[in-house]
């Protein structure tokens, strides 16, 4: 009877051992990966300071590659049709319909970067209440940061298939940055990809803007970057030619895998007054300083002191 | 014309274009430019005789574009090769033309004053080109080709 009552025993905390053994992060490599290869359907409401948007989102994998349509449905009408590593992007503007070509990014819901061991070093995880969100029973996950360079993340995901149900970004003063979170979602059982096609409006003149969103062409770079914040890597690197001066100016896109900054580096013209300071412009603060001819930006939805110390990160 | 020698400098033109844009630029009236070549040239050979102020804010454009430059001559194809007898002219020319306007375009900047940031002060290409490449927010990412 004793060797039964310790066998239980042994058994009961082994599988204590083995659920806690588990590395909490885990859910949320479930989560990027559930964005990725997902076959769902639904609409949900983005907001970005004082604006809210619906927006309809159908996702599919099909051959191991991402088939994505987004429907800005209030408004001005705009589409998303990704596959792959492509993205299209059709803006109703009047009687035209402007067709781009633009760069893969990370958008609600697929918000997590493909290293989500990254985050681990910058961030705090801590699992929350379980809510109910577009019908679906979700489990809330915060990502606390460890230091003042970024915001706080708050997740609801579905305790189904851990895709993202909700997002809330908070600043330090726990005003909301950005949200989104969906009001219907339905999983998608077909593999039919009949949806994938842009909606066609025939009174409209359709034009394709081959002008390429992320064409650098600089080999040698004339700056250093100096104690940037701990966590931020640079993401991307964008050279644009100045229209009338046929000079270059540079963006470069920092990230810590959540967060975004771009940090502009353009020479002054002749004539132009070089700003210095710093101002808040919506959910973004920019931040601006003058150095040897060069007037140098730094924009992103991040906390101020982040913003500043990338202005001054640059030195010639 | 401008925008064509950039394209030469780009390597970008072929012969013909090229042959085209050096008989217009012969035609067309051009001293400033060509006058700005010579000065520039002056200054690199140390022969110039003017302004030392002049000279400085030459000098000073020229140490802070090098790298701008050394983006563009790393494009080779075989169509470059084959003429590669003038290409080196031509390609002195347009750094030159394209060093001299980008020193005149520049400010005097060792002598300019600067001014507190204000919202009004933030163009609208800055945060599109902000949202282009890093917003999470998808209304904001589709927004921001409008203005493209």
């Amino acid at each position: 009877m004793i060797f039964r009552l310790f066998f239980i025993c042994f058994l009961l905390s082994s599988v204590s051992i083995s659920h806690s053994s588990e590395d909490p992060w885990s859910i949320i490599n479930k989560a990027a990966k559930a964005t990725k290869t997902l076959d769902y359907k639904g609409i949900f409401h983005s907001q970005h300071h004082k604006q809210i948007k619906s927006i309809e989102i159908t996702h599919a994998t099909n051959n191991d590659q991402e088939f994505i349509k987004m429907n800005v449905l209030d408004g001005s009408p705009g589409e998303v049709l990704t596959q792959g590593k492509t993205i299209y992007v059709y803006n109703t503007v009047d009687n035209n319909v402007i067709i781009q070509k633009r760069k893969q990014q990370r958008l609600f819901p697929a918000i997590f970067p493909n290293n989500t061991e990254l985050l681990k070093n910058f961030y705090r995880l801590s699992i929350g209440k379980s809510e109910r969100i577009a019908g679906r029973i979700s489990q809330l996950v915060v990502l606390t940061p460890i230091d003042d360079f970024r915001y706080f993340y708050y997740f609801w995901l579905d305790k189904k298939t851990f895709l993202p149900l909700k997002m809330v970004v908070i600043d330090q003063a726990k005003n909301i940055i950005e949200q989104a979170s969906f009001t219907k979602i339905n999983m998608i059982k077909h593999k039919n990809l009949d949806w994938f096609k842009p909606d066609v409006d025939p009174s409209k003149n359709y034009i394709f803007d081959d002008k390429i969103v992320g064409q650098g062409f600089v080999n040698k770079r004339f700056w250093e970057m100096k104690k940037i914040p701990p966590g931020y890597k640079e993401v991307d690197f964008i050279t644009k030619r100045i229209p009338g001066l046929n000079i270059l100016s540079h963006q470069l896109v920092f990230s810590d895998g959540l967060s975004y900054l771009s940090l502009f580096i353009k020479p002054i013209s002749r004539g132009q007054e070089p700003k210095v300071g710093e101002v808040r412009l919506g959910v973004n603060n920019i931040c601006a300083r003058y150095q040897d001819g060069y007037q140098i930006m730094a924009v992103g939805s991040v906390p101020l002191i982040t913003c500043n110390n990338f202005s001054e990160s640059i030195k010639f | 014309m401008n925008e064509k020698l950039s394209s030469l400098f780009d390597n970008e033109l072929d012969d013909h274009e090229i042959d085209k844009l050096l008989i217009q630029s012969g035609k067309q009236k051009k001293k400033n430019h060509w006058s700005y070549y010579q000065l520039i040239r002056d200054v690199i050979q140390n022969n110039h005789l003017g302004s030392s102020s002049q000279t400085k804010s030459i000098i000073d454009a020229i140490e802070k574009e090098p790298t701008q430059l050394g983006g563009f001559g790393a494009h080779h194809n075989a169509r470059s090769e084959s003429k590669s007898n003038y290409w080196p002219i031509a390609a002195s020319f347009a750094a030159l033309f394209v060093i001299g306007l980008t020193a005149l375009n520049l400010s005097e900047f060792k002598s300019m004053d600067s001014s507190i940031l204000a919202e009004s002060d933030i163009p609208t290409d800055l945060i599109n080109d902000h949202y282009a490449s890093a917003s999470s927010n998808v209304n904001f990412f589709i927004q921001a080709s409008h203005n493209k």
